[in-house]
């Protein structure tokens, strides 16, 4: 979070300042009705709500106004966070409240739109095409899982969340939460691994 | 699958995400050390999990900043008046409040046969019930008692069959002006039946003062008469005496 919180910070804080005091401090004044705070909330967690939904949605658009809406919702609703839990599980769970619905409201064989893949560095030719290649693997491979499952694998691997935050921000039992992420993993271990001995 | 592989798989499975304790992790490595099995599966997880880190951060097309809408509320605009400002704009709002109110509750609104009809002053039910009770008392009291009793009972046999369409306090204030209506005409009934009564006993009385004084008058004229023809009499009895007399007198001194 240090780092994505630096993106926020623009430069106008101190170094002495942490940044989950600075979260903090951000969160209380936008409770406050601090649009200022709140976008500067905004602009350090955009990219990973942005990407957490373009993953589990696998359609720039729609992940785009995912976003907004996540933080339009999480605005909206800023004054009922009472910081019993960490700003971001509750982003979260917006977020992937947001995003399991929209999966759940598409038809079945719904086709969405590949993601892009840009490269972060700029790379050879080849490197960048194998990176793709192996990116459309993974974007393919996602497709097989259910929303729940794409929503836990988000969390544990893209997110790197524990398995209790994983519980609590998809308000799931702790045991059911680790049977869909071991069961996507080996649908993921399937498909990107090789077949097992 | 030998148990030592099974307790394995599941290490494997926890070893991407840093969960292993230091012993844990001994023991996954001299396992998958001996068993290729497992040490394929450890590759394959491996390459998933390399698979899975190859789908990079993409940055956001745009910025999805919120932005307020800005509206200046009327309370936001109050508190930045001076207090004096607040406390006069206070007490302006107040007055116009009491004066809407004494408006509001002179003013009266009706929708009658598709027209908004607007009034000001007494409430249109109450004057409209003083008009009927009016107009009422004075057909009432152009009205014998009979017919009074015959059109109230109409009147009564309306307001039973409109009870429907009228209002609870309309049929209310029908009822007592009825009631009040009916009050004033069995009194003023009463009072024209005294009035009779009393007109006759000294009617009465005045016929029988006049049949007495003329029976007087009669009485009297009889005597004078009788008087008159006594004194006539007794005046032509005594010419008769006389003539007798004067007949007879000398025959009686011519006698044998």
């Amino acid at each position: 979070m240090e780092k994505t919180l630096e993106r926020g910070m623009t430069g106008a804080v101190g170094p002495t300042r942490s940044a989950e005091a600075l979260e903090r401090e951000w969160v209380d004044a936008s409770r406050r009705g601090d649009t200022v705070a709140f976008n500067r909330l905004v602009l350090a967690w955009e990219s990973t709500v942005y990407n957490l939904a373009l993953r589990m949605l696998q359609d720039p658009e729609e992940a785009a106004e995912t976003t907004q809406d996540v933080f339009l919702r999480a605005y909206r609703g800023i004054h009922r966070f009472r910081g019993g839990a960490r700003f971001s599980t509750w982003l979260y769970r917006i977020a992937a409240n947001r995003c399991l619905s929209r999966l759940r409201r598409r038809p079945p064989g719904f086709d969405p739109s590949a993601v892009r893949c840009e490269p972060a560095s700029p790379e050879s030719q080849e490197a960048a095409l194998l990176r793709a290649e192996r990116a459309r693997s993974v974007t393919r491979a996602l497709r097989e899982l259910g929303p729940d499952q794409r929503a836990v694998v988000e969390l544990k691997i893209y997110q790197d969340r524990s398995f209790e935050e994983v519980a609590a921000i998809l308000d799931a039992p702790l045991s059911t939460i680790k049977s869909r992420f071991y069961t996507s993993l080996e649908i993921l271990r399937r498909r990107l691994g090789g077949s097992p001995p | 699958m030998q148990e030592s592989c099974r307790s394995c798989r599941d290490l494997l499975n926890r070893d991407p995400f840093e969960e292993l304790t230091p012993e844990e992790r001994r023991d996954l490595d001299a396992h998958v050390t001996l068993c290729r099995d497992c040490a394929r599966e450890r590759q394959a997880l491996t390459e998933t999990m390399e698979a899975m880190g190859s789908v990079e951060e993409v940055p956001p097309p745009k910025h999805f900043f919120v932005y307020e809408e800005r509206r200046s509320s009327p309370w936001s605009s109050f508190r930045r008046l001076s207090p004096v400002w607040q406390g006069a704009l206070a007490a302006a709002a107040l007055a116009g409040l009491v004066l809407v109110a004494l408006t509001a509750a002179r003013l009266h609104l009706r929708w009658e046969e598709g027209v908004l009809l607007a009034s000001f002053g007494d409430a249109p039910r109450e004057r409209l019930a003083r008009a009927w009770k009016h107009e009422l008392l004075t057909v009432a009291q152009a009205r014998s008692r009979a017919a009074d009793l015959e059109w109230m009972d109409r009147l009564r046999r309306e307001l039973a069959r409109s009870r429907e369409e009228q209002s609870g306090q309309m049929q209310v204030l029908l009822a007592s002006g009825l009631r009040e209506i009916e009050d004033r005409v069995d009194l003023q009934v009463a009072t024209g039946t005294r009035r009779v009564e009393s007109d006759t006993r000294l009617a009465l009385s005045r016929f029988r003062q006049l049949v007495s004084q003329q029976r007087k008058r009669d009485l009297a004229i009889l005597g004078r008469q009788l008087d008159g023809f006594a004194t006539r009499n007794q005046i032509q009895s005594e010419r008769t005496d006389l003539l007798m007399t004067a007949i007879f007198g000398p025959a009686e001194l011519a006698g044998p």
